[in-house]
């Protein structure tokens, strides 16, 4: 039988595991502690729904403080999922839709490009991975405007 | 800034002027392995006698064989992650790669630290590319030391975030043979077997094992590592350990991953880009050699060189479609703005060698002046390294080569040479003073490039040279089994030379050294078969930390210089032997490790934000048993990981972008369980071990192009035969 002064494997258990469930909300409620960063990356869109149900998206201001009004004219094709394993030529068709990157000549910044004579700033620009999109040199972000974010470290718009 | 240093260095002098009071003999048997007096002649960074912890100048961990054989680990990070103050992201590829971040550092590729194996580097380039695409396989180890206080300073070139030292196995002095196979979900598969032995005075053990497996989302891999060692006496004051290793992995492996929503809809959507792969080789050949001058006087010598080889194809994709383009297949939401992703018919291969040799002299020897006791080291390293850049554009998703793009070598001479001087003012009291001297000369030559009208061969060369003075001072005061420890030093890493923001371009990102002052505070307590207890409290100032600088910045996560930043925390790790406690005839123990850690931008435009991927906390908790039953001994581990959220940019964005690059990564919980029984007539060991066991899928990064998934649930099933003619 166990006494007082040597407690029993059950009141060790508890304490120890007290001790360890204790330690660890602490662990995580530090852990959420997070400063108020940027909201959004600005250029991104959010999924968003208009009056009627329609699908839309809303645009990250240029600042990053917050998502815009929902806009229920931009999306192209909404909820057009394309399987991993499909070949498709959804590019020609997203191009054919119209706006500043479809035609092959004067395509505006963060177009996907071939070569400099498809772009407007006679610059196509290799971003590694993201592949060749029409960019433009800078020194201040005002010379990379929207869809363009800004001017990166090198001198280079960036690009969403 | 002073105020911080200040106050750390007189918190340190505080707690030193103290003396600890335990005075109970060795108890770190949890940590410590059994020592075996052949098996010593590699370099460690702590040693495995039960002092060795003590004797160390600062915070340190040492995971023994015993630890790593009871998690049946499914890689390396698995272990690392119990490390207090380690922070270890999953990465595809069955574990063969490894991101690991000590003190909030980023773990990016491991770039941080200073990864060695029987005290060797295996970074590609230790000094100009310092990261890790290669890993030493779980398989080879008997254990794995971890310094992150000034005894770092006594291996390099880089001496910021600590150093970790995988020690490989020893060779047996009696026969020993072992045959291993596992089989688990995802057709995942190992087959594995060691043989040692001793003929006369020479000892020797080889090992083979090959791997493979379908990945979590059908990236599949297959590995074939083999290890060789031969230990011979070369005097009989003198003996020699000859290593020999290959590695070969083949992974399906690619730079983009989930978007937003294909993340949301199912995290194990299988690869994006099926055709992007990577072919890995790597050649290690070393001699150490230990000789003993006289008893109080060693020298140890390690000539080394090892190449590594790789060949990574990653097709072409957009995120928008470009006009005139016919692509290969098209996947995500097209309808909606950077939804979809647009591969194109052709590949980018990044074709690269890297060669490292070195010889390195390390010379101890212990002796007393005026009744003070002093360890005094002294050694230097020469080391040459090379690297070769070839890029190629293929012309179909799969292809190994192409048109030359872009050429690009790169070559350095190292050269180190440190001292450190343990001095025993009292048997509780060590003060341990050392500096390390760091010079490099480095060269490149961009041999190719593009140009306006298409790519050229070129000679554009170019040179220079780096170097630093890394002091530090350790100081440890109290027992064995219970003492103070506190320190200060100078974190270093030569300046990187890396492929440049824009290859096809030729813009070279120019990268500086990077500099930190470190300080850290802390003490153990050990309570023989009862408790060990742990805490250090840590500081880095930085002058300038290299960071990724996101891909929000649209110049695809390059590395670029990130100024002043600083780093602050606690992190400790807590043992309770149950079974002794409880009295129970079966052995338990209950154990945490937890960090807590603060890393932001001082000044800039991202002043006081976090930096990217530095959790602010993370925990690992482990409950582990075992015990005798019938004529064998019945095992079993689960573990418990946290990690807090984290951002995967410099402007902390919390919203999730529709690419899947930008964004906070959310807190994600693992479970890991593993159970073994070994019948000892026979040898033979089953085994099961559950990875994942909630099966609940977490971000793992977000980088270099989307969010890359982990926390599968994965079960493999193992039996293992062991025959030793001697005491295993």
């Amino acid at each position: 039988m166990p006494t007082k002064s040597e407690p029993n494997i059950r009141t060790i258990a508890q304490r120890v595991a007290l001790v360890f469930i204790a330690f660890g909300i602490v662990v995580i409620s530090v852990g959420a502690c997070l400063p108020t960063g940027r909201a959004c990356n600005p250029g991104d869109y959010l999924p968003c729904t208009c009056a009627g149900d329609v699908a839309g998206a809303a645009l990250c201001d240029e600042i990053g403080s917050s998502y815009g009004m929902c806009d229920c004219t931009i999306l192209l094709d909404a909820g057009t999922d394309v399987d991993v394993t499909e070949n498709t030529d959804a590019a020609s068709d997203a191009n054919d839709s119209g706006g500043p990157c479809s035609g092959e000549v004067d395509l505006q910044l963060t177009c996907a490009c071939n070569d400099n004579s498809n772009c407007a700033s006679d610059f196509c620009f290799t971003y590694p991975s993201k592949g060749p999109h029409c960019s433009a040199h800078c020194t201040t972000d005002a010379q990379c405007p929207p869809p363009a974010l800004g001017c990166n470290p090198q001198g280079i718009c960036k690009i969403p | 800034m002073r105020l911080y240093h200040a106050a750390a260095a007189s918190m340190t002098l505080i707690l030193f002027a103290t003396r600890a009071f335990a005075q109970d003999p060795p108890t770190l048997a949890t940590q410590t392995p059994a020592p075996d007096p052949k098996a010593d002649t590699e370099v460690h960074v702590i040693g495995e006698k039960a002092d060795s912890l003590q004797k160390i100048p600062g915070s340190g961990t040492l995971i023994p064989h015993k630890e790593i054989d009871r998690a049946q680990p499914y890689d390396s990070a698995e272990m690392l992650r119990r490390v207090p103050g380690v922070n270890v992201s999953e990465q595809e590829g069955g574990g063969l790669r490894l991101d690991m971040g000590i003190h909030g550092l980023d773990p990016g590729r491991s770039r941080n630290v200073l990864v060695l194996e029987d005290g060797i580097p295996i970074a590609v380039n230790p000094y100009s590319e310092a990261d890790l695409y290669y890993l030493p396989q779980i398989e080879r180890m008997r254990g794995i030391e971890v310094v992150k206080g000034s005894g770092s300073i006594l291996f390099g070139p880089q001496t910021i975030g600590g150093v970790v030292n995988f020690l490989t196995l020893a060779p047996p002095s009696s026969e020993l043979t072992s045959v291993e196979l596992d089989y688990g979900q995802r057709n995942y598969a190992k087959v594995l077997a060691l043989h040692g032995d001793s003929l006369g005075s020479v000892r020797y053990i080889v090992q083979a094992f090959h791997t493979r497996g379908d990945g979590y989302r059908d990236e599949n891999f297959n590995a074939t590592d083999v290890l060789g060692k031969v230990a011979f006496d070369t005097s009989s004051r003198g003996e020699a350990t000859l290593k020999i290793g290959f590695h070969n992995d083949a992974t399906r492996s690619d730079d983009v991953g989930l978007t937003r929503a294909m993340f949301q809809r199912d995290p194990e959507t299988p690869t994006l880009a099926p055709a992007d792969h990577i072919d890995q080789q790597r050649f290690d050949v070393s001699l150490t050699h230990e000789q003993h001058l006289s008893s109080h006087t060693t020298l140890k010598t390690l000539i080394y060189a090892y190449e590594t080889k790789r060949v990574w194809n990653r097709e072409d994709f957009d995120r928008s479609p470009a006009s005139g383009i016919t692509y290969d297949h098209v996947v995500g939401d097209t309808g909606f703005p950077n939804g979809g992703i647009y591969f194109r018919s052709t590949d980018t291969v990044l074709d690269r060698t890297y060669d490292v040799a070195a010889i390195e002299p390390r010379f101890q020897t212990r002796g007393e002046t005026f009744g003070v006791g002093h360890t005094w080291d002294v050694g230097a390293r020469i080391l040459a390294e090379s690297a070769h850049y070839k890029q190629y554009s293929g012309d179909t998703p799969w292809a190994q080569t192409g048109s030359l793009d872009y050429e690009f070598q790169h070559g350095t001479y190292g050269f180190a040479a440190y001292t450190q001087d343990r001095i025993a003012f009292k048997d509780w009291l060590l003060v341990t003073p050392g500096v390390r001297f760091e010079h490099a000369e480095l060269s490149s030559a961009v041999l190719r490039e593009g140009t306006t009208t298409g790519t050229a061969n070129v000679n554009i060369p170019s040179s220079g040279s780096a170097g630093g003075v890394i002091p530090g001072i350790g100081i440890i005061a109290g027992s064995r089994d219970a003492h103070a420890f506190g320190g200060s030093f100078v974190g270093y890493a030569p300046p990187r030379i890396t492929s440049p923001i824009n290859p096809k371009g030729g813009s070279v990102t120019e990268l500086d050294s990077e500099r930190s002052i470190n300080y850290e505070i802390g003490g153990r307590l050990t309570l023989r078969k009862k408790f060990h207890l742990e805490a250090t409290g840590f500081l880095l100032d930085f002058d300038n930390q290299v960071v990724q600088n996101g891909a929000s910045d649209g110049s695809g996560n390059e590395l670029v210089n990130g100024g002043k930043t600083r780093h602050y925390g606690v992190e400790g790790e807590a043992r309770l032997d149950l079974g002794s406690w409880m009295k129970l005839n079966t052995d338990v123990e209950l154990a945490t490790r937890f960090t807590f850690a603060r890393a932001f931008f001082v000044g800039g435009p991202n002043d006081g934000n976090l930096l990217p991927y530095s959790p602010p906390a993370n925990l690992v908790t482990t409950l582990a048993a075992d015990r005798a039953l019938g004529p064998g001994r019945l095992g079993g581990e689960i573990a418990w990981t946290f990690v807090a959220p984290q951002f995967s940019d410099a402007s902390d964005t919390r919203a999730e972008d529709a690419t899947g690059q930008v964004g906070l990564i959310p807190a994600y919980h693992l479970f890991d369980l593993s159970a073994r029984y070994k019948h000892t007539p026979t040898g033979l060991t089953g085994k099961v071990t559950i990875k994942g066991l909630t099966n609940d899928p977490y971000i793992a990064a977000r980088r270099p192009e989307g969010i890359q998934a982990a926390g599968f649930r994965e079960i493999i099933f193992g039996l293992r035969w062991d025959h030793a003619s001697g005491p295993l």
